[in-house]
Order: structure tokens, then C-alpha cells, then sequence
């Protein structure tokens, strides 16, 4: 991290609890209770400096309500605005859902480690994902199609319970005329014209058997469906280096100081929360 | 009260298999406290004490307690109220909890005089809720707050900020003063354990002596009978007709 | 630096000191109670010239932290009328402060508070605004109380060192002792002399003193995996937990908050206050929570001071101050769990 901080990191280093103001820009409805934000910045010249990297996370404010914790589910390859997605869960999240473009949110951020994705230059990426879990993933998937050759194949496993809950499916086409790109779906129950796999994600995982050979898994999801996903990878040969997911803690301050998000000695929002297998198998069985 | 009496009754309970296990006190780890002990088997009962320095109301692990099987409970007259209110209100099995009584001989510190009109009364209360931390001790140690979830803890809705202070303190206070219509009997405990000395007891106090008005109620006094607030009868008296 | 002031004169060298700083210490309240507090926010007459300070180390109920994270602290308001800067931080007052009457222990807990809110990639601004300015004077213990435990976690005396000045009661007057340039200010008055060899003879077997206090047993056992995970003794321990925070609210080291929003008066503020790990609500997420029962709660507790900052800031969590011990109203105490608990194979 010896490069020159960006901008958004030498404000946020001057007050860490200082949110950002930005506005709602335009909202996708992804399935029923989840949506995607596109947030604009309200000071223009943050708008072009709001730099971030693939895997990490803000804290977003509704004023009078609180905050909650979202990754960046955009690319910092699309400068200009961010994008993140929301399941509705509780009160902020439900608030959230409640806004219509052109409301005003607070933005803190990025906090947070990021996907070691220098370290995996022309190596082969395999996505796996389920669900909400598909959003920091998208986020390191447009930034790797965004610097195609740097990386080699790469393939993509989404898969959620019914073909409504997949989120973005407006890029699936993108994701798939990229060069050297598969995407496979899978849902859990068989669904009148879907023309893709039925099964759960790591079952299809099995029946596709990618290679381990020179290949980083990242995956994300349920929790239950990473349990399996990182046995089934195991057995396909993938070693614990090899594989990389994001650890989920309720998180308060996003800095290290709030004490709340700590596993064992280390803190998901400063030592994660991207983790690789081998780390977590260090930690204290506790999240 | 003689301790070997006590050991004597809790060794019945736990050898007759009748309570799986006896709450008690034993020595604390200085000389001055008591602590609250778990006695298990019947050997071990020669740990439990009976001194001045037994001071908490075990009533509090009752329902922790009584999901392992039977309990029995070192309890003085308010500690057996809290008992009996907790079988009212359907939080303990009746055939779940014994009581082994002891004689309340305990040194209660003298009550602040609480002044006469509103206006001090309600200076002298916002004097002390300024003090309040909103740690919470005094709901986690009283047994009759024993919802999953406090009001105070919801976050939809949220009835007040968790800042310390008077004015949220409020809220907390006389909600949850208002909580214990019927059910507080008078052990003390959330003024005990306050860190920083605020009588809060007083407060459920004014409740209950309300309560005993009104409707002629003591809590805790009759497993049989039905939580005060928890019934309606046509007799019941308007509380707005009495100034309430 | 050594001087010495004598008794009669400490109480006017103290009111000269409140020329400059706003001035925090242990004070006895009209019941007689000592009282951690704002020396300036006394009443006038309920303290005899405005102040009596409590020196011995009865003063310890509130621990210092409150000074530098006041239990509610507003981190910034937020107005919607207000187009063109609606978020507003508040900025810290500008006459600095002096801590008085602070313990080793409580100058070991402050040092422990640096590294959390201070450490990292991210400096905590409104702690480190207070810090910045603040003047730390402290007092060598007379007595430990029956709670203590300092000299099992560390070494008191040298914390001490950590303090701008440290008084040391002598007798016949107070010994004070300059650690820093700022403390040396301190003791630039005409209150104050310089001490006799005998009167520095005093303050040593003063210091020997607090350094001899009797290490209990498990002080040799606090190496960094010394806690095990899976021991019993949570579970021994956790049942007669009543859940009431006090062991974290009122511990000096403690250092987590929860943020809230509020209305006030037409704006949004947004506040940070006291948590604990205590509560089942510290960990709650919508999908699950990592910390359900009591027993994980309390060896989060015990492994947070003894062995997670250890491993992070290589500094022991708990300073043997034994608020905790003292406080727990059901007397649990955590000195008997460590030195039950097994080391971690
Ligand atoms: C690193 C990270 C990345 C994340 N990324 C995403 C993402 O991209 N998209 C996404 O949708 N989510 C994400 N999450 C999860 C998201 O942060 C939570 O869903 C969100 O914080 C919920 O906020 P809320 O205010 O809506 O819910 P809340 O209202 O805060 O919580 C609702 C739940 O809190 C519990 N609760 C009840 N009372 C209390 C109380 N007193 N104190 C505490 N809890 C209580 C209940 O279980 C209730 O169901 C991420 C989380 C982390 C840590
Ligand atoms: S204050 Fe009221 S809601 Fe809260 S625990 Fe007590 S009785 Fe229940
Ligand atoms: S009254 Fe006392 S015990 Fe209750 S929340 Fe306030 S400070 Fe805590
Ligand atoms: S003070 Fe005692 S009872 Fe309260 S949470 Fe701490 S250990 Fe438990
Ligand atoms: S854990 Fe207890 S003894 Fe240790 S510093 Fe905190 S209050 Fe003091
Ligand atoms: S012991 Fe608990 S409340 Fe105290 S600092 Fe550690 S995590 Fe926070
Ligand atoms: S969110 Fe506050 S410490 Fe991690």
C-alpha cells in the first residue's frame, strides 16, 4: 500500500465517521426484496477521486435511521459513480428500499481489504456464487472483464433458489460474450423455460469439475452453500490458497475502533473482509 | 437461620432427585461477598452459606435454571414473590421450582425521602437519571424483566436513543417501571447493583403501591392467581378516575 | 523531576494548575462519597475553596475514560434545511485538560485506549482531539484495595511513567514527580520546593511498595495462548452471569460504542455510545449471530484483554484495576477464572 492515497481515503483519514453526501442516481429492482443503488456523490470532483478496489465495503448512512454495511458491488474500472445492493432486512435497509432517485444518502468508505487480484495475473478465475452473495463478486468480476487480458479463463457459476432471485441479469449477456468467459446458472427447482441447470450450486459445481490447475475460486453466498461449495472444491482438488470468500460480521464503525466485528484477534473490517480459505481455517470458530 | 438447616433441606431435594440442582450463595472470593452458587450434588451442599453478605435474589436464574429440570431456590419473602409472580406469569413451571425459605435479615440500606410535590419529584428524578449509564444492569439483575427482547433493545420501533443522559433515561426508567405493575416484589436488586447509586426500586414501588390501590393486588403472593394486568373484569376501576 | 509540595500548600498549587487547564479529579461528594469529575462543575460551597481532592486511591469508581469518550458523544448533526453544508461535526473545546488523581492502572488503561483508537490505518478524531491536549498528573496507591491486581497483569510502577507528573504521598507532604516537559511546567510554581534526600528516600519505598503488591498465581500463566477455547470454565462461570455490562461499562480499557441516530429539535444527530460484548445484541445480524450464549460472550471477554490485544497492540487488555471484581454484582470474579482457566494446546 506504499502508492499515493487517493483522495477519498486521505477524508475519510481526517474524520473515518464523516459521511460523504451522495445521491440516489437510479435504482434496479433485482428481485422482491432486493435492489441495486447507483450513487453519485454530491462534490463533483469526489465524483472522478472516489477510488476502491474489488471486494471492499462502505457504510451507508439514510440520516435519522443509521447506517448498515454494503460491499461495493460496481468496478473503480467505471470511475463516475458507485453501485451497491441491498437486501431488505431490518430498519435500514428498509428505509433504503422506501427512497425513489434523487434522495441523499451518506457514504463512508471504502473500508475494508480487497481481492488480492495483482497476485492473480494471469492465472483462472472461477466465480462461485448464490444469491446476494453474487455483489462483491460482480464487482471483481466487471473489474477482471475490464482488464480482460490480464487474467485467463474464467468462469462463472451463479446460481439462486428460483430464476427471480437472480440478481443482475442485465449483464449476464456482457459476462458471457466476453472473451473466454463462461457463465453457468442454476436454480434450485425446475421452472417452466428455463433453459439452464436445476440443482444447488455446489452439486453443479461437481457435475462441471473445473481444474484446479492455476485457478483462485472465490466464492460467496449463504453460508450454508459455501460450506459445501469449500468441501466440493477441496475434493476437485483446490487447495486452501487457492480459495478466496468474504466474512460477514455486524459492523458498526468500519474502522477497527467500535469493537464489534472482531473474530479471534482480527477484525473483519480492517483484516477483511476478504479472506482467504487458509485464513479462516486460522481463526477461532466464531462467525 | 441455621445453615446446616438449609444444607440439610437443599441435600433432600437433590438426593430425593426432586430439583436437579439448588441456588444458593456460597463465599465469594473475598470475605465481604457472597456468590451465587449452583450445587448439583448432594455433596457439595456443605458450600452453601447463610450470612449478611447474601444479598442477591436467585430468583433471576430461575428460568435459566428450571430448562435443565428441577430447581430449588435459597429465597427470602420478596425473592419467594418473585418466584410466585414468575409461575403467574408463565415463565416457570410450577413443578419445575421448590423454594427453600430463609428469614430476609438483610441489612437494606435506608430509601432517599422522595419529596412531596410533582415538580421536585420530577427534579429529583432527572437529577438522578443524569447519572444513568444505560447499562441495563438493573433490568439484566430484576427477574420480572424477563422478555426475550426489552422494549428498550427494539430497534423497530425504537422507543429511545441509547445515550446517556436524562431525557432518554426517562423513557427507559418509567416504562419499565410501568412493566413491573404486579409483578415487583420489592427485592431491591436493580438498585443494588446500579454502578452508579440510582434508586430505581423506588420507582416500581410507586407502581406497586398503585397497584395495591387500585385493585386491592400484592405481586407474587398466590401461584394460583392471575397477573394482575394480565386480566380484565368489568369491576375494574378507570385508573383516570383516580388522578392516575 | 522531583518536588515537594506540602500539604498545606497542595491545595492552593492545584487551584493555580486550574488557571490554565480545566481541570479533572477525584472529589468527595457532600455525602462523602469520592466522585471522578470536573473540579470546575463543583458547586461553590459544597466544597470547602472549591475543591477537596480525594488523592487516595478511593477515587476510583468512574474510571477515567469517560473523560476521553464521554459516554454519549456526538459525531455529527445533520440538518436537511441546510443546502449548502448540512453536516455539521462539533469541535472540542479549546482550554486542555488535566486528569488528576489517576492510578497506574488507570494510566496503563489510557495507553491501552491509544492503541485501539489511535493505532491503525484510521486515527479516531475526536479521541485524539481530547488526548491530544489532555495532561495526565496521577498518585502513587497508598493501599491496593482487596480487588486489585496490577502487579499480576504488569508493572504499575512503570506505567507510571506514562503520566505527565505523579505525586507521591509522603506523610508530612507530597512528593510530585515530572515525567515530561509538560509535567516539569506543572511543577514550575512557588508552591513547590526541592525535596530532602530523606523526603526522595519516602517516595521510593513509596513506589517499592505499589511494585511489591503480591502477584497472584496465574501472572506466570499470561502468555498469548493461554485461554483455551473449548474449556468448561466459560460455561462454570457464564451461568451466573447476569448479563449486565457493568464489568465493561465501568472498566477503564473497555473501549466498544455503539452509533445511533437521533432527531433532536428538527436535526439528525448522529451519536456514538457505550457497548459491551456482553449483551447478545452486540453480535445480532439478520442471518445469524456468532456470539448466542452467555459463555461465548464471556470468553470474548476474558480473550479480548488477554489475548486478542495481546496478539494485536502486544499489550495485556486489562490493567488489574479490579473495577470489574469489585462491581460484578453477583462477584464474578475474573481473577478466579484465569486461574482456572487451561492453557490452549
Ligand atoms: C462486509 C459486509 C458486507 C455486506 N454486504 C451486503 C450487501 O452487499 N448487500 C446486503 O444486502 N447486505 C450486505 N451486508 C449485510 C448488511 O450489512 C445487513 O443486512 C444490514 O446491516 C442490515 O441492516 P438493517 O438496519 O436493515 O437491519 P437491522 O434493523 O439493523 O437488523 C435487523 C435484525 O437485527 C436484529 N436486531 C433486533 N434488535 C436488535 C438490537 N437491539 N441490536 C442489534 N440487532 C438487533 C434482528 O435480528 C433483526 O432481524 C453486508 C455485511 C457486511 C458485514
Ligand atoms: S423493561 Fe419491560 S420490556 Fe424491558 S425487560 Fe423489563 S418488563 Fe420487559
Ligand atoms: S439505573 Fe443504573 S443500572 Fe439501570 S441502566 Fe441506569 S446506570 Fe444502569
Ligand atoms: S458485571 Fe458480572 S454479572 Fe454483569 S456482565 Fe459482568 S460478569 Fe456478568
Ligand atoms: S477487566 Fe476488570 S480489572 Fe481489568 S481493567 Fe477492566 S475493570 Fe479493571
Ligand atoms: S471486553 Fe468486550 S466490551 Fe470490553 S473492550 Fe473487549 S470486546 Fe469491548
Ligand atoms: S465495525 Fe467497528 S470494529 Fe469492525
Amino acid at each position: 500500500m506504499s502508492s499515493a492515497q487517493p483522495a477519498t481515503i486521505e477524508q475519510m483519514k481526517q474524520n473515518p465517521y464523516k459521511p460523504l453526501l451522495a445521491t440516489i442516481e437510479e435504482i434496479v429492482e433485482e428481485t422482491w426484496d432486493t435492489k441495486t443503488f447507483r450513487a453519485v456523490f454530491q462534490d463533483e470532483e469526489m465524483r472522478e477521486k472516489f477510488t476502491y478496489k474489488p471486494g471492499q465495503f462502505q457504510e451507508v448512512s439514510v440520516f435519522g435511521v443509521g447506517e448498515a454495511t454494503f460491499c461495493l458491488a460496481s468496478t473503480p474500472t467505471r470511475p463516475g459513480s458507485i453501485e451497491f445492493s441491498v437486501r431488505k432486512v431490518g430498519s435500514l435497509t428498509d428505509a433504503l428500499h422506501e427512497m425513489s432517485e434523487g434522495a441523499v444518502v451518506g457514504i463512508r468508505g471504502p473500508f475494508g481489504n480487497w481481492f488480492p487480484y495483482q497476485e492473480w495475473k494471469g492465472k483462472d478465475l472461477l466465480f462461485i456464487g448464490g444469491g446476494i452473495g453474487m455483489a462483491p463478486l460482480r464487482s471483481l468480476l466487471n473489474f477482471c472483464l475490464d482488464n480482460r487480458d490480464d487474467y485467463g479463463r474464467v468462469d462463472v457459476i451463479y446460481g439462486a433458489r428460483s430464476s427471480d432471485l437472480l440478481c443482475y441479469k442485465t449483464e449476464f449477456d456482457a459476462w458471457r460474450n466476453s472473451k473466454n468467459t463462461n457463465l453457468f446458472l442454476t436454480i434450485d427447482k425446475e421452472e417452466e423455460g428455463w433453459q439452464h441447470n436445476v440443482g444447488f450450486v455446489p452439486a453443479y459445481l461437481n457435475d462441471l469439475a473445473p481444474k484446479p490447475d492455476n485457478t483462485i475460486a472465490i466464492t460467496c453466498g449463504p453460508p450454508i452453500m459455501i460450506k459445501f461449495v469449500l468441501q466440493n472444491l477441496a475434493t476437485l482438488g483446490f487447495t486452501d490458497e487457492q480459495i478466496y470468500t468474504t466474512l460477514e460480521m455486524k459492523m458498526k464503525c468500519g474502522v477497527g475502533k467500535c469493537g464489534r466485528c472482531n473474530i479471534g484477534h482480527l477484525f473483519v473490517c480492517v483484516d477483511g473482509p476478504v479472506f482467504s480459505y487458509a485464513q479462516i481455517r486460522g481463526l477461532p470458530p466464531e462467525f | 437461620m441455621d445453615i446446616q438447616e438449609i444444607r440439610n433441606k437443599a441435600k433432600r431435594l437433590l438426593e430425593s432427585g426432586e430439583v436437579k440442582v439448588v441456588v444458593g450463595y456460597e463465599r465469594g472470593s473475598t470475605e465481604s461477598k457472597s456468590t451465587p452458587a449452583f450445587i448439583e450434588s448432594p455433596d457439595d451442599v456443605d458450600r452453601l452459606i447463610w450470612d449478611a453478605t447474601c444479598v442477591n435474589n436467585l430468583a433471576a436464574y430461575a428460568i435459566q435454571e428450571a430448562k435443565n429440570g428441577g430447581v430449588a431456590i435459597i429465597a427470602r419473602d420478596c425473592d419467594a414473590r418473585s418466584i410466585v409472580m414468575l409461575v403467574q406469569e408463565h415463565q416457570l413451571d410450577k413443578d419445575a421450582v421448590r423454594v427453600i425459605e430463609v428469614p430476609d435479615e438483610t441489612q437494606w440500606a435506608d430509601d432517599p425521602a422522595l419529596p412531596e410535590s410533582l415538580e421536585e419529584r420530577r427534579a429529583f428524578w432527572a437529577k438522578e437519571f443524569e447519572k444513568c449509564t444505560r447499562c441495563y444492569a438493573c433490568r439484566q439483575a430484576c427477574p420480572g424483566c424477563f422478555c426475550n427482547t426489552c422494549f428498550i433493545d427494539r430497534i423497530v420501533p425504537r422507543w429511545a436513543a441509547k445515550r446517556a443522559g436524562a431525557s432518554d433515561a426517562w423513557m427507559f426508567h418509567v416504562t419499565r417501571a410501568m412493566h413491573q405493575a404486579g409483578r415487583c416484589g420489592d427485592c431491591r436488586e436493580c438498585s443494588r447493583v446500579c454502578p452508579v447509586g440510582i434508586p430505581v426500586h423506588l420507582l416500581a414501588r410507586e407502581i406497586e403501591t398503585f397497584v395495591g390501590e387500585l385493585f386491592d393486588y400484592k405481586a407474587g403472593m398466590d401461584m394460583d392467581a392471575d397477573p394482575v394486568l394480565g386480566t380484565f373484569t368489568p369491576e375494574d376501576p378507570d385508573p383516570n378516575e383516580h388522578g392516575g | 523531576m522531583d518536588k515537594i509540595v506540602t500539604k498545606d500548600n497542595m491545595a492552593a498549587w492545584l487551584r493555580s494548575l486550574r488557571e490554565k487547564y480545566e481541570m479533572i479529579g477525584p472529589v468527595k461528594r457532600p455525602d462523602g462519597a469520592p466522585e471522578f469529575r470536573d473540579i470546575d462543575m463543583m458547586p461553590p460551597g459544597i466544597i470547602p475553596g472549591g475543591i477537596e481532592v480525594a488523592l487516595d486511591n478511593a477515587a476510583w469508581l468512574m474510571p477515567p475514560k469517560d473523560y476521553l469518550l464521554p459516554p454519549t458523544e456526538t459525531l455529527f448533526t445533520y440538518d436537511e434545511k441546510d443546502q449548502a453544508e448540512p453536516l455539521k461535526v462539533p469541535l472540542a473545546g479549546d482550554k486542555p485538560r488535566l486528569l488528576l488523581g489517576l492510578r497506574a492502572c488507570d494510566a496503563r488503561a489510557i495507553r491501552v485506549l491509544d492503541h485501539v483508537y489511535l493505532d491503525g490505518a484510521f486515527a479516531d478524531p475526536y479521541y485524539a482531539a481530547r488526548r491530544k491536549g489532555m495532561v495526565m498528573v496521577g498518585n502513587v496507591c497508598d493501599e491496593a484495595r482487596w480487588s486489585c491486581f496490577c502487579t499480576s497483569v504488569g508493572e504499575p510502577v512503570e506505567w507510571l511513567k506514562d503520566l505527565d507528573a505523579v505525586i507521591t504521598d509522603i506523610g508530612a507532604g507530597f512528593v510530585v514527580t515530572a515525567n515530561t516537559p509538560v509535567g516539569e511546567s506543572l511543577l514550575d510554581s512557588s508552591y513547590l520546593s526541592d525535596p530532602s534526600d530523606q523526603q526522595m528516600n519516602l517516595k521510593v519505598a513509596a513506589w517499592d511498595k505499589l511494585a511489591a503488591i503480591p502477584k497472584r498465581p496465574f501472572a506466570d500463566k499470561l502468555a498469548k495462548d493461554f485461554l483455551a477455547w473449548d474449556d468448561p470454565i466459560w460455561e462454570k462461570y457464564a451461568r451466573k452471569c447476569l448479563g449486565c455490562g457493568i464489568c465493561s461499562y465501568l472498566c477503564p480499557s473497555c473501549s466498544c460504542f455503539d452509533i445511533q441516530d437521533e432527531r433532536v429539535a428538527g436535526q439528525i444527530e448522529r451519536f456514538r455510545c457505550r457497548d459491551t460484548c456482553q449483551t447478545c445484541y452486540f453480535t445480532l445480524m439478520p442471518s445469524h449471530n456468532p456470539r448466542p450464549e452467555k459463555k461465548m460472550r464471556m470468553r470474548q471477554r476474558l480473550s479480548h484483554k488477554f489475548k486478542y490485544q495481546p496478539e494485536q497492540f502486544d499489550i495485556i487488555g486489562c490493567t488489574g484495576c479490579g473495577r470489574c471484581v469489585e462491581l460484578c454484582p453477583v462477584n464474578l470474579d475474573i481473577r478466579q477464572a484465569l486461574a482456572e482457566v487451561t492453557p490452549n494446546e
